[in-house]
């Protein structure tokens, strides 16, 4: 082969290699900045809900999550919840203006899921609550969170890890209380 | 082991009038698919609950009699040793056949054993056209294509108050606490449900009772459903 082949050859190899690198770079771009699903990150909520702002107000879980000692759903607070106290407070935040727009046009907010089980499998907070677990085992320091997100992976695993250390293990490991 | 609970259901064949309410109740509570004319020909459709039809006698001295058959809840059940995965199994804490439709891989070797023939396959995905999907209940699971699926004794409803500080998290519920959809929409008050471990319980007072008979109980399934048996019918009458 001669010489000028043998570099052509080259040049092309060496094309070729930059080329793939500007197509990993490129991908890497679009799953950590464009489309923030692919790490698992949550969507964004219609309004930015910020729980560290309220707990260090001292407002209580259950104020809001008025289900979890009673029901299995805790329950996602109404825009009436909100305005009792945003028609005063920091009615001048453009997020609180958001809120009252919702409450004027008489529409509920489209909250995103940011738990949410399988259909096939069935959870309640209510024994949970009355047995005196609490929210921070299951769904990590809320109260300074500015944005709710998932802070471990309700896998079967999990479930299963804490209830076999409960006194009744034999009822909490029976398929039926979570599968039915 | 010893069970916490026995969930028991009594069908008192001289008040059940087979008028199929308690039928469209199970479909309704319990997301079961219909199946269409085809699929029933070929013998694909799904009830959880069959109403069964007997001729006796010669017309014009003839009298219908009605036995409705469901999942018998097997203390000792023919379904549950032969499934592979597990999916099958016994809850020792209410005295149930389980089914965990997660875990089914759709073999039917449940189904072939069941001497019953309450057990179904879903053979296609289900359809709710509108507006019955709109009714959906959404403590019960929609299954999917190539699952088995049968009656439960209306589990979701045990365990709905069984898990509120009304059912005390306990092992038992009282009488009245709670019912299954076919009970609550029986209009003869035909079927009866309740807690065998209860004492309290109707069905606990009930039985023994002289008129009582399991289905195939030579078999040796233990089931937990128990027929009264019917001297006298209100149809044909
Ligand atoms: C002022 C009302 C309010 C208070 C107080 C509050 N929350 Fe929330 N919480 C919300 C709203 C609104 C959402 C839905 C928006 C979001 O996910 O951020 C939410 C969402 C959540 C979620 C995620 C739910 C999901 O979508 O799966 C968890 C978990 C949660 N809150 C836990 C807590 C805990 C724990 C506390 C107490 C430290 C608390 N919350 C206090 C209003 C409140
Ligand atoms: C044992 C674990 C556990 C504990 C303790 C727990 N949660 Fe949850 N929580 C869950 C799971 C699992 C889900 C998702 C349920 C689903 O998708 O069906 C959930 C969902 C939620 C949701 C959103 C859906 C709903 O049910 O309304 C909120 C809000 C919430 N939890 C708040 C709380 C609060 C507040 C506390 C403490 C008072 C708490 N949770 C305690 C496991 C837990
Ligand atoms: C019990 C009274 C109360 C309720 C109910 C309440 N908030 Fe607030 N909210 C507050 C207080 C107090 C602040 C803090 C104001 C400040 O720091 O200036 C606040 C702040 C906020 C902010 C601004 C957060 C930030 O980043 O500074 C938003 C947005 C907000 N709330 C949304 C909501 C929504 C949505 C609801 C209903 C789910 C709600 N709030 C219910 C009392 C309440
Ligand atoms: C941090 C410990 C813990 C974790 C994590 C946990 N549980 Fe529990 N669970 C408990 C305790 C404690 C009880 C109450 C036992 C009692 O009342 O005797 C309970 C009870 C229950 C019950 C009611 C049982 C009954 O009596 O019928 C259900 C259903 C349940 N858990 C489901 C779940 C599911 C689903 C998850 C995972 C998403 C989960 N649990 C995670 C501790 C936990
Ligand atoms: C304490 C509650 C709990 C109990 C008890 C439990 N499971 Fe689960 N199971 C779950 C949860 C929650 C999930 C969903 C996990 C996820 O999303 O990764 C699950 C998922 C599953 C899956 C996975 C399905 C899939 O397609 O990913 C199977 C299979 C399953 N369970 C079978 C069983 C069987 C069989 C038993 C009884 C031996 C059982 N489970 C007992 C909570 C439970």
């Amino acid at each position: 082969m001669s010489l000028l082949a043998s570099l052509a050859s080259r040049r092309r190899i060496l094309a070729g290699v930059a080329v793939l690198a500007l197509v990993l770079v490129l991908i890497a771009v679009y799953l950590l900045f464009i489309n923030p699903d692919v790490l698992g990150a949550s969507d964004d909520q219609p309004i930015a809900f910020n729980h560290q702002a309220h707990a260090q107000n001292g407002i209580q879980c259950q104020y809001c999550h008025t289900g979890v000692d009673n029901s299995p759903v805790a329950g996602i607070p109404s825009v009436y919840l909100c305005m009792g106290c945003h028609e005063y407070v920091a009615t001048e935040h453009p997020e609180i203006q958001e809120l009252t727009g919702y409450w004027e046009r008489q529409e509920p907010i489209p909250w995103q899921r940011v738990y949410d089980l399988p259909s096939f499998a069935f959870f309640n907070h209510a024994p949970h609550i009355s047995a005196g677990v609490s929210c921070g085992s299951c769904h990590g320091d809320v109260a300074n969170m500015t944005v709710a997100e998932p802070a471990v992976e309700m896998t079967m695993g999990f479930c299963l890890d804490c209830h076999a250390e409960q006194e009744n293990k034999d009822a909490l490991y029976d398929c039926l209380i979570c599968h039915r | 082991m010893a069970e916490n609970n026995k969930w028991t259901m009594i069908v008192d064949l001289d008040k059940c009038t087979g008028c199929n309410a308690c039928v469209v109740a199970c479909h309704a509570e319990n997301n079961v698919p219909i199946a269409n004319e085809e699929e029933v020909i070929k013998g694909r459709g799904l009830h959880w609950i069959r109403i069964e039809r007997y001729w006796e006698g010669e017309y014009p001295d003839i009298k219908a009699r009605f036995l409705p058959v469901f999942c018998q809840q097997c203390g000792n059940a023919p379904c549950e040793p032969v499934c592979p995965t597990y999916a099958s199994y016994h809850s020792d804490e209410e005295g149930l056949n389980g089914q965990i439709y997660a875990r089914c891989v759709g073999t039917r070797y449940c189904g072939n054993n069941c001497p019953y023939k309450v057990r179904f396959f879903n053979w296609r995905a289900p359809e709710f056209d509108e507006p019955l999907n709109q009714q959906l209940n959404p403590d019960v699971p929609v299954r999917g294509a190539g699952v088995m699926e049968k009656c439960t004794f209306c589990i979701q409803r045990i365990q709905r108050v069984r898990q509120t500080p009304e059912g005390d998290y306990g092992p038992m519920t009282r009488d009245g606490d709670l019912q299954t959809a076919c009970t609550q929409a029986c209009p003869s008050d035909a079927l009866i449900f309740g807690n065998l471990n209860d004492p309290e319980s109707r069905v606990s007072r009930m039985l023994p009772n002289d008129r009582q008979a399991r289905l195939l109980e030579h078999l040796g399934t233990e089931p937990a459903v128990y027929y009264l048996k019917g001297g006298t019918t209100n149809v044909g009458e």
